[in-house]
């Protein structure tokens, strides 16, 4: 049976920020080559630890496809790419079923109310003319 | 429903919307969106019901339900500025399933007959006796201009029997419980019904969990099984639609969630009922446990995983129910995206209630019936 105590027993590591930097530099130099054509100026930055040792352009742009692949999944996964219609349904979704988290409320405020009888009521005015309706109520009740 | 209601209250709403010469609202903080829902005339609750169903548009592209009369009523509403833009504005049923499971209806459901029929609980302060006209007519039918039509008639009076119905037929599952005294409770059993949910859900819980476990693997084995995940979603998809052809039960799960979302809303934090019961606590089971001690009724003891798991599982079913997931983008599920955190919690909090384990899988999955010996020659 499942202890509350184990239920996160297997978190996710942490974001590794020293990955995220990595990837960041691995997709410069993809972005350099597609628009220089080259790889001549991306050397020494830590890439050619990597691939530095390969001789032609494609080896080393397939080593990088190779490195950032599980790079990229280590810190949240391949991005998911979805369509404007997904996009849209999953808006959607979310948005219909947004509900507050109620994190920071403890309690709800109250009104104070204080107590009410006949006798609390205010005196009616002095000038105050019984109508025809309440004069007859009044004597026939009496 | 309500929770959802109580959301849009905490925003914004811009001038001019819906109807020309609207002023501007400021948004409400959470507390006192929740309190002004709590002490709402539960005519403008069921008013604005109205409208979430009619906004829906269940039979689009044919004409909405609601005729002009209705449609001049909302116009006098508390809450006609807040409108949802996004539908359907209820959690889905298995919400309203696991809520109920809490037993807090029938808890609710003793505490207003001993407010009604006596002090023994004490006097009600004022907000209470508003929310006790409220629960009156939202969760027992006491009668209103509106009612809540949308599932109760003389066909099938008692309200709790007709969402019995809906979770049998959509979910294939009874409640917890029986009536207030232990005895079975008569309801309609369709004979219809998703019986194959529980076992297929329970599938696709314990291969996210595999893909959960094993994302962050890059070496060694990998148990994650991304086309078996698919599958499974599209035959819960395809077993819950059955359910929901020509837009059936949605009507009943619109009435199912605006029931609980208002026992969940009057437990969710230390509200003037909780305090009038003597029941203040630090989470909303507490809350509940507490209040049922008072009336004599014990609720569910899994009631903290109930709590904890409804907007998670309402998300994830309507996200399976959708035509969002695709092959193409199933790890949003799994791959620590917003969808893969709801099933993440799904996970724990299914777990827990049940008793399952749903990290190891207990029979291996029957890909060919096995073959027997029957005979020798």
């Amino acid at each position: 049976m499942p202890n509350d105590r184990n239920r996160s027993a297997q978190e996710p590591p942490a974001h590794d920020p020293n990955i995220d930097a990595r990837v960041e530099l691995l997709e410069k130099v993809l972005l350099h080559y597609a628009q220089t054509g080259t790889l001549e100026h991306t050397l020494g930055h830590g890439f050619d630890a990597v691939s530095g040792h390969l001789c032609s352009v494609s080896e080393q742009l397939s080593c990088i496809s190779q490195e950032l692949k599980p790079l990229r999944r280590l810190n949240g996964g391949e991005p998911v790419e979805l369509s404007d219609a997904e996009q849209a349904c999953w808006d959607n979704l979310q948005a219909a079923q947004a509900r507050p988290t109620f994190k920071a409320v403890k309690s709800l405020p109250v009104r104070e109310v204080s107590l009410r009888f006949a006798s609390d009521l205010p005196d009616p005015d002095p000038g105050h003319e019984p109508s025809d309706h309440e004069a007859s109520t009044w004597s026939a009740a009496s | 429903m309500i929770p959802q209601l109580v959301k849009r209250l905490t925003l914004p709403v811009a001038a001019n919307v819906p109807e020309p010469g609207d002023p501007f609202l400021p948004a409400m903080s959470e507390a006192d969106a929740a309190r002004t829902v709590l002490g709402a005339d539960p005519y403008d609750l069921l008013l604005h019901m109205d409208e979430v169903w009619n906004a829906f548009n269940p039979w689009a592209p044919a004409p909405p339900p609601a005729g002009p009369g209705r449609s001049a009523l909302w116009r006098s509403g508390a809450f006609r500025r807040y409108v949802p833009t996004a539908h359907p504005a209820w959690d889905h049923l298995g919400a309203s399933y696991v809520l109920e499971n809490t037993r807090a209806v029938q808890i609710l459901r003793r505490v207003v007959r001993a407010y009604r029929s006596g002090e023994s609980l004490g006097v009600p302060s004022e907000a209470t006796q508003r929310w006790l006209d409220a629960t009156e007519v939202m969760l027992f039918g006491a009668a209103n201009p509106i009612a809540p039509w949308l599932s109760t008639s003389s066909v099938r009076q008692e309200p709790e029997a007709v969402r019995r119905n809906a979770y049998w037929r959509l979910l294939g599952m009874d409640l917890a419980f029986g009536t207030e005294d232990n005895q079975p409770l008569a309801y309609e059993k369709a004979a219809a019904h998703n019986s194959g949910f529980v076992r297929l859900f329970e599938e696709l819980l314990f291969e996210l969990w595999q893909a959960i476990a094993n994302f962050n693997n890059s070496s060694g084995v990998n148990h994650t099984d991304r086309d078996r995940i698919f599958r499974i979603v599209e035959e819960l998809r395809f077993l819950l639609r059955s359910r929901r052809q020509s837009q059936q039960l949605a009507r009943e799960e619109l009435a199912a969630a605006t029931a609980l979302g208002w026992a969940e809303l009057t437990v969710l934090a230390d509200t003037p009922l909780v305090r009038d019961l003597k029941a203040e606590a630090t989470s909303a089971a507490n809350r509940l446990r507490l209040i049922g001690e008072r009336v004599g009724l014990p609720a569910h003891s899994r009631s903290s995983a109930f709590f904890s798991m409804a907007a998670e599982l309402s998300l994830l079913l309507r996200t399976i129910e959708s035509n969002l997931l695709t092959e193409a983008n199933i790890p949003m599920l799994y791959n620590g995206s917003a969808l893969a955190e709801t099933s993440r919690r799904v996970i724990t909090e299914w777990a827990a209630a049940t008793g399952k384990d749903l990290k190891a899988r207990t029979r291996p999955v029957e890909t060919a019936p096995q073959r027997r010996l029957v005979a020798v020659r």
